[in-house]
């Protein structure tokens, strides 16, 4: 019998057939893991509720020949508020769509799930839903091992002394506008302030940054920054993004 | 190599595209179609087409219907005031099943499901935006209890509430029959949440 023990969140579902569905979850010493649930689309199983998007849950999981099989499921969070409020949902599907993307299977980062726990917790409970997902973003893309360059110009190494400063998405960090000149593809123009941000969100813990209040000008720069700076990292567009923005339009 | 005669190979390869059956139960059925009699197998093939030549959407309700308004939508003993949401045809059925209900349907044929790339525009939901009028004093919202079906309930109340009409939702809860001790966290407390008075 080769079962294993491990905690982790649902970050994806899909149907199995008449009544089973393969769960995606990210656990904390295994990575991203997929795993059979046998009957859980069946309105008395046991493990249906515990096997929704969002729940955080201990994990008996049997490894099998092809796939795994869960075993056992006994959550420990639900994140209820998450599925009641439709702009939380839409936050926190485009968060989950970001790990799986960014992630592969079997590949342990615990890092990665203290950061998308957490993440969890504080969009569940807290209103910035909007500040929580772009420092979400940028730690995300550090773990991943594309922290952008945020200091100097990643081609020449001076330090900008501009107040406008080109963030270049290719290279994956600012660069000074005499270098910019000869990289191709989009660029684009931030503030100093915004720049100063993205450098703390990368630097404080937490309970600093929950205090801080980004003006409406800042909130525009970072999303103008980190949706191509992701977009060009993964080389595609996340599917949760275009419904986040029409809900987003809705409120 | 060649196991199978040209037409019976045919045959076990349309079969195992069917949902749940695999390349050895299409061997099965092959084999039991072509044992059987003519009338039969001409039976089946028959009923195939025709069910996919009249079978189409109502105008109305978007249902699956061989009549154009469906016989739900054109009958005159339902309610015209009341519009139950439901995800897909099977769902009609299952309401209906219930003998409860005595309004009017609406099928949106799937739920929002964000990371799977369904938007609302990929769903009937401009349908049924175009159905409520003045007459209409409640939308009951019956999508599955899930994420997806939660998400979908949300985005057409949002939408809906403008409008001034009463939306509704299914309640959630303990399944008839079944044992507390053995509910799970999640669906006992939507079922606390949900009490009523008695």
């Amino acid at each position: 019998m080769s079962l294993y023990k491990t905690e982790g969140i649902v970050i994806h579902h899909f149907d199995l057939g008449e009544a089973d569905k393969i769960i995606t979850f990210y656990t904390r010493d295994r990575g991203k893991v997929r795993a059979v649930a046998k009957g859980v689309r069946r309105p008395r199983s046991l493990q249906a509720g515990s096997t929704q998007l969002f729940t955080y849950a201990d994990l008996l999981i049997f490894r099998g020949k092809s796939l795994d099989k869960l075993s056992q499921v006994d959550p420990k969070e639900s994140f209820n508020m998450l599925r009641e409020d439709l702009l939380k949902m839409a936050y926190s599907t485009y968060i989950l769509e970001l790990v799986r993307e960014l992630t592969v299977e079997d590949d342990p980062n615990e890092g990665m799930f203290v950061l998308l726990l957490k993440t969890l917790y504080l969009l569940n409970e807290d209103t910035d839903l909007e500040m929580i997902t772009r420092i979400f973003e940028l730690r995300a893309m550090t773990l991943m091992g594309f922290r952008p360059n945020l200091d100097a110009c990643y081609q020449c190494g001076q330090e900008s002394l501009e107040t406008k400063i080109l963030f270049h998405p290719g290279s994956g960090g600012v660069v000074c506008s005499k270098c910019s000149q000869e990289m191709i593809g989009q660029k684009i123009v931030i503030s100093k302030g915004t720049l100063e941000i993205m450098k703390r969100f990368l630097k404080l813990n937490y309970q600093q940054l929950m205090k801080l209040k980004l003006s409406e000008y800042a909130r525009k720069e970072l999303e103008m920054v980190l949706e191509p700076f992701i977009q060009y990292h993964l080389d595609h567009k996340l599917k949760s993004l275009e419904f986040l923005k029409s809900v987003r339009g809705m409120v | 190599m060649r196991y199978y005669a040209k037409p019976l190979a045919n045959l076990i390869g349309e079969l195992s595209k069917l949902p749940g059956i695999g390349t050895r139960t299409a061997q099965r059925l092959a084999f039991h179609l072509l044992e059987g009699d003519y009338s039969d197998a001409k039976a089946l093939a028959d009923a195939i087409i025709d069910a996919k030549e009249k079978i189409t959407y109502c105008s109305i309700c978007s249902n699956l219907t061989e009549t154009d308004p469906c016989y739900l939508c054109t009958d005159l003993t339902r309610e015209k005031n009341t519009i139950c949401v439901v995800e897909s045809p099977r769902d009609v059925i299952a309401m209906e099943k219930t003998g409860e209900f005595k309004g009017q349907y609406h099928v949106l044929h799937g739920a929002i499901s964000p990371m799977d790339g369904i938007g609302p525009d990929d769903i009937r939901i401009k349908e049924l935006l175009s159905r409520v009028n003045d007459q209409i004093l409640e939308v009951i919202i019956a999508t599955d209890p899930n994420v997806e079906g939660e998400a979908t309930a949300m985005y057409i109340s949002r939408l809906l509430k403008p409008l001034g009409v009463k939306c509704t939702r299914l309640a959630a809860g303990l399944p008839v029959g079944g044992d507390l001790e053995y509910t799970d966290e999640v669906t006992l407390s939507k079922a606390l949440e949900g009490r009523r008075e008695i």
